[in-house]
């Protein structure tokens, strides 16, 4: 069954056209990687999906379990089941990452019919689904994400996708800033948490991280459209022979 | 209007009822007190003190002086009462003993209403009263000296540690006559004494009203001394207030205010080092909206060696709100090895709203430390959307931001039913953010 469907998308940012006509077809349980060099529209796709303010939408339709997602505001759309994991998560000051977790948590459980967790309940399943991060329990103290290391960071990210159970999670180049321990830890998170309840749109640059994440789908975007799709092997022949074979000059420094 | 037609009806009524104000023994202060007010006038923005607070509508709205007033039956204040806190009621500018609530105090501790500690003539009083604060240039000081009927004198002894906090609640009720009150304050702390001392300023809704409050402090050598001030004048309400501590060696004062309240607000707060080792701290909280104005002003002293102050304000304007901020520091050539910091940050959450922010820092000695910064911004757009993304509701993720801006004040408070006080008092303002 189709869980996610966009549809024909052009999305401008201040009045300059980012997206040109993305089609997009996503099935319960699949992973889709969506690969692009700099400036490809990785991130506006991330955000337009998630509903940041900004992203104006001058054409075509996004269906999110069959409800249209553009009016729909982004605590409605965590409620519904999107999840964005940021490319650079925020530091928020003053707000503990406890805080800050069972709010979410309990918004989201109340959007769903699901009754709100109490503070004891709530620490025994944020420790529960620490465990699959290795999250130590005084990152949970901080406040979010101040002083938190690169990869603390991105740890946190799949650790709050761990704690909603979206049905769509979106993680934008969750790569990025990682050495290869944090990298391992965070892909093996994001392994833990596949099901066939839940399907992912892996954003990324390089190939890397689809070793360890493996995808059933990729497409390249290039300039606001997808310019190829294909398996899995579309992502080894973009490692092997860059994004020029697309007619794709990439600016961005090759992966390590 | 001139400025004698702005000030001849406080002239007049000091003639009027100037022997009806208790303690003869003061009656020259008062009549100095006034005369000086009628020489300086209200105080404009031609001062550079007073720059960005126009006093206009307070001027044009034109007060009578409180007299004695019976017993209210109001009970507005009642729930801003502190949990195990004594309390003195002071309603309309007359203490109401039936409202007040005192336990038994430690031998070594007084607490008296002011115009009975006058009557006697208490000794504490002597040297403190109208000295700590002085009149010269500040008439609206002056004004508080001429009038003062009631307030709350706090004596604490040697080495006298006060469990309980003693609060001092300040009630005007609405009436047809626009009532003005002004309150004085004297708080003594002995050598290496302690206590916690809060201000609740409240009004009735709807009321107009002045109060021109004074509170005189002096911590005496190692003691520590922690006030809270909550002002919650009602919103058509004026409060004028000024505090001014004096710190003797080794001696803590720290103060914490939360503003909220009054139409126009100017809260002045001015410390003084006497003696080395000192520490002050003023962490303010303003969140207004609507046309509210509010004034932050701070003067500090630094006139010997090895002291310290530290400000920290921050202020949340909705609406067409007005902030101001004047972090003052005057470091003396004597005082060596002084710490200084201030900042004030300022959220501004409609385009109507403004802060006007003015550190004023003089330093004439060589050898310190003195930091100070300030910020003017709106609420973080990137990390409201980061909590929206994670499910929060608008209103919700704004709050959980306001709270950790503001929270840097509450957290000069230990836990307990004062820091209640105040946190609460934020969440009451957020239930209303549209």
């Amino acid at each position: 069954m189709t869980l996610l469907s966009v549809k024909d998308l052009h999305v401008s940012v201040d009045g300059k056209q980012i997206l040109n006509g993305i089609n997009l077809e996503i099935g319960e349980g699949e992973i889709h990687a969506v690969m692009g060099p700099n400036g490809s529209g990785k991130s506006t796709l991330s955000y337009v999906l998630s509903g940041r303010e900004g992203y104006t939408v001058t054409k075509g339709e996004i269906l999110f379990k069959g409800e249209n997602v553009l009016e729909m505001e982004p605590n409605e759309r965590a409620g519904a089941g999107i999840y964005l994991a940021f490319q650079y998560p925020v530091e928020i000051p003053g707000v503990s990452n406890l805080t800050f977790l069972k709010t979410a948590v309990n918004a989201v459980r109340n959007a769903r019919g699901q009754e709100e967790l109490d503070a004891i309940n709530f620490l025994k399943y944020a420790r529960e689904k620490g465990q699959i991060l290795e999250m130590k329990d005084e990152l949970l103290k901080r406040p979010v994400n101040v002083g938190f290391s690169g990869g603390e960071k991105k740890r946190n990210e799949i650790f709050q996708m761990a704690m909603l159970e979206p049905t769509l999670a979106i993680l934008d180049e969750t790569d990025s800033g990682l050495d290869i321990d944090a990298l391992r830890i965070v892909s093996e998170g994001v392994n833990k948490l596949r099901s066939t309840e839940r399907s992912m749109i892996v954003i990324t640059h390089y190939q890397r991280l689809l070793d360890h994440i493996v995808p059933d789908f990729v497409h390249v975007l290039a300039q606001g459209k997808f310019v190829a799709e294909g398996g899995k092997e579309l992502a080894l022949e973009l490692e092997k022979d860059g994004y020029a074979k697309f007619g794709i000059e990439d600016g961005a420094p090759q992966a390590a | 209007m001139s400025r004698n037609d702005k000030t001849a009806p406080y002239v007049e009524s000091f003639e009027e009822i100037s022997k009806t104000l208790p303690g003869a023994w003061l009656a020259d202060t008062r009549s100095n007190a006034i005369r000086q007010f009628e020489a300086e006038g209200f105080p404009t923005p031609r001062t550079e003190a007073w720059k960005y607070t126009n006093l206009n509508r307070l001027t044009r709205a034109g007060f009578n002086i409180a007299g004695i007033s019976g017993v209210s039956g109001a009970s507005e204040w009642s729930e801003l009462v502190i949990d195990g806190a004594d309390t003195i009621v002071i309603v309309n500018g007359s203490y109401d003993a039936s409202a007040s609530k005192k336990g038994a105090v430690p031998i070594g501790v007084s607490i008296a209403p002011l115009s009975e500690a006058i009557e006697r003539k208490e000794p504490s009083l002597e040297g403190r009263l109208t000295k700590i604060a002085p009149t010269h240039g500040a008439p609206l000081v002056a004004l508080n000296t001429a009038f003062m009927r009631e307030g709350v004198v706090l004596k604490l002894g040697d080495d006298i540690k006060l469990e309980q906090p003693i609060q001092v609640i300040h009630f005007v009720e609405a009436s047809d006559t626009r009532l003005s009150v002004h309150p004085r304050t004297l708080l003594v702390a002995g050598e290496n004494s302690s206590a916690t001392f809060i201000e609740t300023f409240v009004g009735s809704a709807g009321s107009v009203y002045w109060t021109n409050a004074v509170t005189e402090i002096e911590v005496g050598c190692g003691a520590s001394i922690l006030h809270v001030k909550r002002q919650a004048e009602s919103l058509e309400g004026f409060h004028t207030a000024l505090t001014q501590a004096k710190l003797d060696r080794n001696a803590r004062y720290h103060s914490v205010s939360l503003t909220t309240g009054a139409s126009i607000s100017r809260n002045e707060v001015r410390v003084s080092f006497n003696g080395e080792g000192a520490e002050a701290l003023m962490a303010g909280g303003t969140l207004l909206r609507g046309r509210q104005h509010a004034d932050n002003t701070t003067q500090i002293e630094h006139t010997v060696p090895h002291t310290s102050s530290n400000q920290i304000f921050r202020n949340v304007l909705d609406g067409a709100a007005h902030s101001v901020f004047q972090g003052g520091v005057m470091v003396r050539q004597d005082a060596q090895k002084t710490d200084s910091s201030q900042s004030n940050h300022n959220i501004l959450l409609s385009s109507g709203a403004q802060a006007d922010t003015k550190p004023e820092l003089q330093i004439f000695a060589d050898d310190v430390k003195c930091a100070h910064g300030a910020t003017v911004g709106d609420l973080d757009e990137t990390a409201l959307f980061y909590l929206q993304s994670r499910g929060i509701p608008a209103r919700r993720a704004k709050a959980l931001l306001i709270e950790a801006f503001i929270a840097e004040i509450s957290d000069a408070l230990s836990t307990g039913a004062v820091r209640d006080h105040v946190v609460d008092a934020v969440s009451a303002w957020m239930e209303d953010l549209g």
